[in-house]
C-alpha cells in the first residue's frame, strides 16, 4: 500500500497543486482591495457572447485569478525572494532595500513629466501670482534614490533635476534641501520624510523665507503611531517589519487650527483615529484634500501660501512657526482656475514644494 | 491562450484532462479536438475559421491526391502548396492589410505541408477520418509554437494510444520544467536583456553578457514551451518529437543546428534539402542548397531583413563548415574548448540580428560588442552585478549537467522510493514559483508565438 502510494506520488502532488490553486481560487470569496499594494482588484468579469467573441472575457478572467488567487500575497513575497534572495538580482519590481529601507529607484529624468509640471505651475503664476505683491520661492523633496548616487545604483542626477525645476520656475528663488537631509530622515517602508527628522528642513525652508524660527527651536513630543506599514511595504513584496510613525505636538503646534476651505470645515491637524487606516501618513493634515488653511496664533504676521504634494503634509505645521496663517494648495485635487474663489493673491509669500517623484510623475496636477 | 497562464494551468488543463479521462476511450480524440478548437478560439477568435480551413485543404487535398495519379496528382499538390504556403505569405509577408499574425500559422501551415508532401511521396496513406487529421493539426498541446510533427510520428497515437501512470508522470513533470524554464528562467533573462538595452551605454562587458543573455532566453523560452508540449502530449498519451538537445554544448555549427529547433532543421532538410540535391550534387550546388535553406529558415522566423541575415549567417558558416571539413582526429582539450567559445561566439553574434528587426540597432549593439565605448561603466556594472548569478545558473542549466546528477543521485539511491519523492518534490516546487511569478503579473508572451 505503502510502495503504491509512492509510486503516485508525482501525479498526486500535481493534482493536489492544481486543485487547491482552482477551488482555492475560485471558491472562496475575496475583498476586492489589497491592502498591500493599495489599489482595487479585477472584478469577476461579465459573461456573454460579446465578451467571448471578442477575447475579452478570458483576458479578465486572467487578470481576475491573478488577483484573487489562493495565498497571492505569500507568492508574490516568494517572487520577490526568488529575484533578490535566489538569483541576487538588483532589484525587485525596482525596488531595492539599502540599509533596511525599501527604495522605488528613480533612475531617469521624466522630461516630458517635468515639462508639464513646470507649464501648470507657470498657469498659476501667470494667471494669479505675476503682477502681485507675492514673494516667490520653490523648494525640490529629494527622493530616496537620490541618496544612492555614490553607492553604484543607477538613479537620475538629483542636482540636475533640481536646476531643471528651479529654471521652470524662474520666477522664485531655489531652496536646496538635500544638503540638510538623509536616508534615515525618510521611513523605511514609505517614500515619505518623517515629520520628528524634518525640523531642521522647515528651518531652513524658513530661514531662506526669511522668517522667524524661534517657535521650531522648542523640544516638540513625539506621538508614536504602530503598525505604521508604507506604501512600499505592500508594493516590494519584501515583507518588511511594521515601523512607528511619529507626529509632533506640544508647544504652538498644539494650537494651530485646521479648516478645508472647500467644505468651509474645520478639521483636527493631526487625526490618528479618523484617518484612512489603510495609509496612516494621512494623519497628517487632512490627507488628501485641494485646500487647507492653518492658522496659527502664535505665529509672525504673514501667509505663506504652499503648493505641494503630499510631503508637504507633514511639513505643513513646521513651516506655520513662521507665520500666523498658512495655506495649502494640492493642484491634483482642486483645478487652478477656481482658485481665485478661496484665494486672493496679494502680498503673501508663495512656495513651490514638491517632491522629486512627484515631480518625476506629475500626470495628476491638473 | 498561453500555457504561462493562470487560465491554461488552473482551469483549462485539470478540466481537460478530467472529461478526457473520464470519456470512454473512443471518444478522446473527439475530447482533445474540441480542448484544442477553444484553446485556439480563446487567443485568437476569428483566425480559428483560417485554421479549419487548412484544416479542410489538408484533408480534401490529401484524399484526392490519394484517389489520383501523375500529373493529376502532382497539380493537386501543387495547388495545395500554393494556397497553404498562400495563406502563410498573404499573413507573415505580404503584410497588405497590417492584419496580426495569426497565432502559430508557421507551425501549422509547415504541419500541414509535410503531410500533403508525404501524401503525395505515397509515404503513408491520407487520413481517411477528418476528425483525426483535424485533431493532428490543431493538437493544443503543440498547435501554436510546435515542435512541427510528422504525420507518421503520431499516425499511431491518433488512432490507439495506450496511457499509462508512468507516461502521465513524466509528462506532467516535463510539463512543470518547461513551465519553470520559460516563467522562472526565460523571462528573468529577458528582463536582464531589456534593462542592459536601456541602458544607453554599459559597455563592451556588459554588451557581450546581453548578448549571451539574449541567446540564453530564446533557448530557454523556445525550449521550456517545447517541453511543455512534449510533456502535455505524454499525458494524453501521445509521443511527440525532441525539439532541442543541449545546443549550447554544441562544438560546431552543423551540430548546433541538429540540436536548436530540431523539427525546423529536420522539416527543412527533408521537404527542401534533400528535393534540391542535398550534398551530393556537387560542390556548388552543395553550397547553393546550404544557403537556400538557411536564407529560408531565417525568412521563416519573420519577413524583415534581419532574420534573413539571421538565417544566411547561420548559412555561410555551415558552408565554411563543410568547404574546410577535415577528417576528424582526436583532439585535445584546448581545441575542443577553442571549437565551443568559437561556436557561442558566433552564435551571440548572430542572434543580434535575430533580436532586433532594425539592423541600425543591430549593427549599433555590435559596434558595443566590439569596443564602442568603454569596457564597463558604472551602470554596466550595476546590471552585471544583478544578472551574473542568473547568466552563470541558466547557462550550466543549458548543459546536461542537472540531468546527469539528478540521474546518478536517483541510481545511487537505495531506497527505491527516492525518485517518486523527488519527483513529487520537484513538481510541486515548480508549480509554485511559476505560480507566484503568475499572479504577480510579470510575464511575458511566448516568444515563437509571433513565428
Amino acid at each position: 500500500m505503502r510502495n503504491r502510494l509512492f509510486k503516485i506520488l508525482p501525479a498526486l502532488c500535481f493534482a493536489v497543486a492544481i486543485l487547491t490553486g482552482s477551488i482555492g481560487t475560485l471558491a472562496f470569496q475575496r475583498s476586492d482591495y489589497s491592502e498591500s499594494e493599495r489599489r482595487k482588484l479585477a472584478a469577476f468579469p461579465k459573461f456573454s457572447a460579446e465578451s467571448i467573441a471578442d477575447g475579452s472575457f478570458i483576458k479578465e478572467l486572467d487578470a481576475y485569478l491573478a488577483d484573487h488567487f489562493t495565498c497571492r500575497e505569500n507568492l508574490r513575497k516568494l517572487v520577490a525572494f526568488y529575484q533578490t534572495g535566489l538569483l541576487n538580482e538588483n532589484e525587485y519590481n525596482g525596488f531595492v532595500r539599502v540599509d533596511g529601507s525599501i527604495i522605488s529607484l528613480q533612475k531617469q529624468i521624466n522630461e516630458a513629466s517635468l515639462e508639464y509640471a513646470k507649464s501648470r505651475f507657470l498657469y498659476v503664476y501667470e494667471r494669479y501670482l505675476k503682477n502681485t505683491g507675492c514673494s516667490f520661492y520653490d523648494a525640490l523633496i529629494p527622493d530616496k534614490s537620490a541618496f544612492l548616487e555614490d553607492k553604484g545604483y543607477p538613479v537620475l542626477d538629483f542636482e540636475k533635476m533640481e536646476e531643471m525645476y528651479g529654471d521652470g520656475l524662474s520666477f522664485g528663488k531655489d531652496i536646496s534641501l538635500k544638503e540638510g537631509l538623509s536616508l534615515t530622515d525618510y521611513y523605511l517602508t514609505d517614500s515619505h520624510l518623517r515629520q520628528e527628522k524634518i525640523t531642521e528642513a522647515a528651518k531652513a525652508i524658513l530661514s531662506a523665507l526669511g522668517r522667524d524660527t524661534k517657535l521650531l527651536e522648542k523640544e516638540f513630543i513625539q506621538n508614536p503611531v504602530y503598525p505604521f506599514y508604507g506604501v512600499y511595504a505592500g508594493q516590494s513584496a519584501m515583507s518588511p517589519a511594521p515601523e512607528t510613525l511619529y507626529y509632533l505636538t506640544g508647544g504652538y503646534l498644539d494650537k494651530l487650527r485646521a479648516f478645508d476651505l472647500m467644505t468651509n470645515e474645520e478639521f483636527p491637524v493631526y487625526d490618528p483615529d479618523g484617518c484612512d487606516k489603510r495609509d496612516l501618513y494621512t494623519l497628517f493634515t487632512g490627507g488628501g484634500k485641494g485646500l487647507i488653511r492653518i492658522d496659527n496664533p502664535e505665529g509672525k504676521k504673514g501667509e505663506l501660501i504652499v503648493f505641494r504634494d503630499s510631503f508637504g503634509a507633514a511639513f505643513a505645521p513646521l513651516l506655520a512657526a513662521g507665520y500666523s496663517r498658512v495655506t495649502l494648495v494640492d493642484l491634483r485635487y482642486i483645478h487652478p482656475d477656481v482658485l481665485s474663489r478661496y484665494i486672493r493673491f496679494t502680498d503673501q509669500d508663495v512656495l513651490f514644494l514638491y517632491s522629486e517623484t512627484f515631480i518625476n510623475n506629475s500626470q495628476g496636477l491638473r | 491562450m498561453v500555457f504561462s497562464s493562470l487560465i491554461f494551468i488552473y482551469l483549462f488543463l485539470p478540466l481537460t484532462m478530467l472529461i478526457y479521462f473520464c470519456v470512454p476511450v473512443k471518444y478522446r480524440n473527439a475530447v482533445l479536438l474540441g480542448a484544442s478548437l477553444i484553446f485556439y478560439f480563446c487567443g485568437e477568435q476569428l483566425y480559428l475559421l483560417l485554421m479549419l480551413f487548412e484544416i479542410t485543404l489538408t484533408y480534401v487535398s490529401g484524399r484526392l491526391m490519394e484517389k489520383s495519379k501523375g500529373r493529376i496528382r502532382k497539380a493537386i499538390l501543387v495547388i495545395f502548396l500554393i494556397l497553404s504556403f498562400g495563406l502563410l505569405g498573404f499573413f507573415k509577408y505580404a503584410d497588405l492589410l497590417h492584419l496580426p499574425l495569426p497565432i502559430g500559422i508557421s507551425f501549422y501551415v509547415f504541419q500541414s505541408a509535410g503531410y500533403g508532401i508525404d501524401v503525395y511521396r505515397r509515404k503513408y496513406p491520407a487520413e481517411k477520418n477528418f476528425l483525426n487529421l483535424a485533431l493532428y493539426v490543431s493538437f493544443f498541446p503543440q498547435l501554436i509554437a510546435g515542435p512541427i510533427v510528422r504525420f507518421e510520428t503520431v499516425r499511431e497515437n491518433l488512432r490507439e494510444r495506450k496511457l499509462s501512470l508512468e507516461g502521465f508522470e513524466s509528462g506532467i513533470l516535463r510539463f512543470c520544467i518547461g513551465l519553470a524554464k520559460k516563467v522562472l528562467i526565460a523571462d528573468r533573462l529577458f528582463a536582464f536583456c531589456t534593462s542592459a538595452g536601456s541602458v544607453s551605454e554599459g559597455g563592451m562587458l556588459l554588451s557581450w553578457a546581453e548578448g549571451l543573455a539574449y541567446l540564453l532566453y530564446v533557448y530557454y523560452d523556445f525550449s521550456g514551451y517545447s517541453d511543455m508540449a512534449i510533456g502535455l502530449a505524454k499525458c494524453f498519451g501521445f509521443s511527440i518529437p525532441e525539439n532541442f538537445n543541449y545546443p549550447l554544448i554544441s562544438g560546431s555549427f552543423r551540430e548546433f543546428w541538429r540540436r536548436w529547433h530540431i523539427s525546423l532543421g529536420s522539416w527543412f532538410r527533408d521537404y527542401l534539402y534533400f528535393p534540391l540535391g542535398g550534398s551530393r550534387a556537387g560542390k556548388a550546388k552543395h553550397i547553393r542548397n546550404l544557403l537556400i535553406v538557411w536564407a529560408l529558415t531565417g525568412l521563416w522566423h519573420g519577413a524583415s531583413p534581419n532574420f534573413l541575415l539571421w538565417g544566411l549567417g547561420f548559412g555561410v558558416l555551415l558552408v565554411c563548415e563543410a568547404v574546410f571539413k577535415k577528417k576528424e582526429k582526436d583532439q585535445g582539450f584546448f581545441i575542443k574548448a577553442l571549437k565551443h567559445v568559437t561556436v557561442m561566439t558566433f552564435t551571440v553574434i548572430l542572434f543580434v540580428f535575430f533580436r532586433y528587426t532594425n539592423l541600425n540597432d543591430a549593427i549599433r549593439q555590435l559596434g558595443y560588442m566590439f569596443g564602442k565605448g568603454a569596457i564597463l561603466n558604472k551602470d554596466g556594472i550595476y546590471l552585471l552585478r544583478g544578472g551574473l548569478l542568473l547568466l552563470i545558473l541558466s547557462f550550466i542549466g543549458a548543459t546536461p549537467v542537472i540531468k546527469i546528477l539528478a540521474g546518478k543521485l536517483i541510481k545511487k539511491a537505495s531506497n527505491r522510493l527516492l525518485e517518486p519523492l523527488l519527483k513529487g518534490s520537484v513538481i510541486i516546487i515548480l508549480l509554485t514559483f511559476t505560480t507566484a511569478y503568475l499572479v504577480d503579473g510579470s510575464f511575458s508572451p511566448f516568444l515563437y508565438f509571433r513565428f
